[in-house]
């Protein structure tokens, strides 16, 4: 494992100076998000999600520079690190869970890449599992659980990666208001990480260190 | 819907009556044995020429497929197999034996081009190492392969059995096989490199193991009292020289 | 039952969708109703159809195995690699599948043969021949089946989209372990469906076969070569062979599918 996957390793300055080409437009971005807990907010199709994908390794810069804690990771040439490689972690809105594993090892999928062995593994994602309230579905398939339910695990699985930097893509949308509050007061208390958290709920923006606006 | 039934309609009308129109226009029915094919051009042109008849239409298949289509309902004018026996089967359906002409075959040990073998005669087919290719014995020319062999006391050690003399004719002439037994029809309309040898070639016509006769039957006439006798001219639609040419050999039987 | 929840389909859809059943139907009920059955076992349990059923097998599995090993990685090439030319590389893949067998066959023998474009090497440096051998049997039916397999495979890739290897990504799987992990196990459906259909082709190979690798008893006949040889002498048995042909497609399709689909 190298180090830059250590949870310890503490959070990471990210940059992006650059533009990035989406389907229709190309999107300049000129960005630094330093701080532990960073909201993005902005009107939609303006970028926030193309953004995270920058950050992520899932999209390559057209030109320009990405940096996270002061490495180049996206030259818009030569260097190019890739998205497995980085030390980031991403809750997608869309869930984007595994339909042919359980749910907890859907949770336990990160932690056996960084080499835990499956009982260990398992062990640890229950413990996931429990914090966003999924305990009972635990070894059931993501195709029986509801919407809020499914992003529940999807969160519980960002958590889980060893990463220094947690992408939340809208990760409350689909959740029901009575565990909204106790999911982000999870979120919130993730320590030694840089949270970018792309939201357009003020109540989420609140509890961010910095607000990023993106128009 | 009835837009659509317009285009259909004429495909399915085609489709009902193609299969049922194959003798109907006039033409003669040929069905020959699928060795006749290094002759159909060289007869097609010589009745051209000729004037007498217009060339027949052929179909040329395995004798014993042409038997089971006889036996299923085709009824071709004439009908060529590869040996006189299976005639039998199809003489309670209206067709009567033809004894002339009578054309023979004959099989030749064929090689590929430049023989990089070195094959030098039958003995050589029960090498290992050669690629040695022949006909299954279910076909005629598979057959009669294994009666040179057991005649001659010749091994056989075949690495394919081809299910048509065809099949095997053009093994031998891309190169892909080393030796094989093969109709000297074949061998010459492919221009096959052949080797002697002298238990092939003897001059005892039909007692040689490597000749076989073909049979030849035509539909009887039916308004005839008596005798039954053929419809259909047969020694003019198998005119002898084009025959020859093609590697044929007559009378032999 | 059948009948009322029949009717209630709209007749422009039953009454063509009646005429396939017969069509597909029809003709193996002319097959069995030809069959020697009082005769049938007699004819099986014949060493020549006991050994075409031995290469049978070996032949359409093997070529089955060889589809999944060469064809899962091209259709995951197709469906997720933005190739040159896609159009023109898609159909070069499906080609096989239009190809009349027999000049697949003689295709095979003008690149693979002893005189072939690649197979003259074969011969000159390592004196490998293909043709007439189980490995040129093998390697005939893999080139018409794969193209069943990859664009089965392909297909559902493309429908499955990035999205599932994305997240594997980002939780720290590299490529291949995405692909082990996320790909594969999430289209497992469609690698048995695609198992099935080239294990078919294969097994039901008979021009390409004949054409680029013989037939010899043990070696390169295949059932399907043996039922065309009985067809020129003994068309009993070629009906019999034909019974177990499809009664050994059924029973391995039912078990394919059985297997690998219901989930």
């Amino acid at each position: 494992m190298s180090p830059l996957r250590s949870p310890t390793a503490g959070p990471a300055r990210i940059e992006v100076r650059g533009l990035v080409r989406r389907d229709d437009f190309t999107l300049p971005l000129d960005v630094a998000i330093g701080d532990e807990r960073t909201a993005v907010i902005g009107p939609n199709g303006v970028g926030k999600t193309t953004l995270l994908r920058l950050i992520a390794g899932l999209e390559r810069l057209e030109s320009g520079q990405l940096t996270i804690d002061g490495r180049v990771v996206d030259d818009a040439g030569s260097v190019f690190t890739a998205a497995h490689q980085r030390s980031v972690a991403v809750a997608f809105q869309d869930h984007r869970l595994f339909g042919h594993l359980r749910v907890v090892d859907n949770v336990a999928y990160p932690l056996r890449r960084a080499g835990l062995n499956r009982n260990t593994a398992r062990a640890r994602a229950a413990g996931y599992l429990a914090a966003v309230g999924l305990s009972e579905v635990a070894m059931v398939r993501p195709a029986q659980l509801s919407g809020g339910q499914r992003q529940r695990a999807s969160i519980a699985r960002a958590l889980a990666t060893p990463a220094q930097v947690l992408l939340l893509d809208e990760p409350l949308a689909s959740v029901d208001d009575q565990s909204r509050e106790a999911l982000r007061d999870l979120l919130i208390s993730t320590e030694h990480r840089t949270v970018v958290w792309v939201t357009h709920d003020p109540n989420d923006a609140k509890y961010a260190n910095s607000t990023l606006t993106l128009s | 819907m009835p837009r659509a039934m317009q285009k259909v309609m004429p495909l399915l009308a085609l489709a009902w009556v193609l299969p049922a129109c194959s003798s109907d226009n006039g033409e003669t029915l040929i069905f020959a044995a699928s060795s006749l094919a290094a002759a159909t051009d060289n007869i097609d042109t010589a009745l051209q020429a000729e004037g007498d008849v217009s060339p027949p239409e052929w179909v040329l298949a395995g004798s014993s497929r042409l038997i089971a289509q006889v036996r299923d309902g085709a009824r071709p004018d004439i009908i060529v197999t590869a040996d006189t026996s299976q005639l039998d089967e199809i003489l309670d359906l209206g067709y009567v034996v033809v004894d002339e002409p009578r054309i023979a075959n004959r099989l030749v040990l064929a090689v590929a081009d430049g023989n990089p073998a070195q094959i030098n005669s039958l003995d050589d087919l029960g090498l290992d190492a050669p690629l040695i290719g022949l006909c299954a014995p279910e076909v005629p020319c598979g057959a009669t392969a294994l009666r040179v062999a057991d005649e001659f006391g010749v091994t056989l050690r075949p690495d394919t059995a081809e299910p048509n003399v065809r099949a095997l004719a053009h093994k031998l002439a891309n190169g892909e096989l080393d030796a094989g037994l093969v109709y000297a029809t074949d061998a010459a309309s492919l221009g096959l490199q052949t080797i002697s040898d002298t238990r092939l070639e003897g001059t005892d016509g039909c007692a040689n193991p490597a000749v076989t006769s073909y049979g030849i039957a035509a539909l009887a006439s039916p308004s005839e009292v008596g005798e039954p006798h053929p419809a259909t001219p047969v020694d003019r639609y198998l005119p002898l020289e084009p025959l020859q040419q093609a590697g044929f050999e007559l009378g032999l039987c | 039952m059948l009948m009322i929840r029949l009717l209630r389909a709209p007749l422009p859809l039953l009454v063509p969708a009646m005429l396939a059943v017969a069509l597909l139907v029809v003709p193996l009920v002319g097959l069995l109703q030809r069959a020697p059955w009082s005769s049938l076992v007699s004819r099986l349990v014949d060493d020549a159809v006991l050994e075409a059923t031995r290469v049978s097998l070996v032949v359409s599995f093997s070529a089955a195995g060889l589809c999944l090993l060469l064809g899962l990685p091209l259709a995951w090439v197709l469906a997720r690699v933005d190739l040159p030319f896609p159009r023109l590389v898609r159909a070069a893949v499906l080609l096989p599948m239009v190809l009349p067998p027999v000049v697949a066959g003689a295709a095979l023998l003008f690149a693979l043969g002893r005189r072939g474009l690649v197979g003259q090497w074969l011969d000159s440096w390592f004196g490998v021949t293909l043709p007439f051998t189980t490995a040129g049997t093998i390697l005939a039916a893999t080139f018409v089946a794969l193209p069943f397999f990859v664009t089965t495979v392909e297909s559902a890739l493309v429908a499955q989209g990035r999205d599932l290897e994305e997240a594997a990504a980002v939780n720290a799987a590299g490529p291949m372990t995405a692909f082990a992990t996320v790909t594969v196990p999430s289209i497992r459906g469609a690698i048995g469906a695609g198992l099935a259909l080239s294990w078919a082709r294969a097994f039901g190979e008979f021009g390409a076969t004949i054409t680029f690798a013989g037939s010899l008893g043990g070696r390169t006949r295949t059932l399907p070569l043996q039922t065309f040889l009985a067809l020129e002498s003994d068309p009993e048995s070629a009906v019999a062979i034909s019974v177990l042909l499809l009664a050994v497609s059924l029973g391995v399709l039912v078990a394919l599918r059985g297997r690998w689909l219901t989930r």
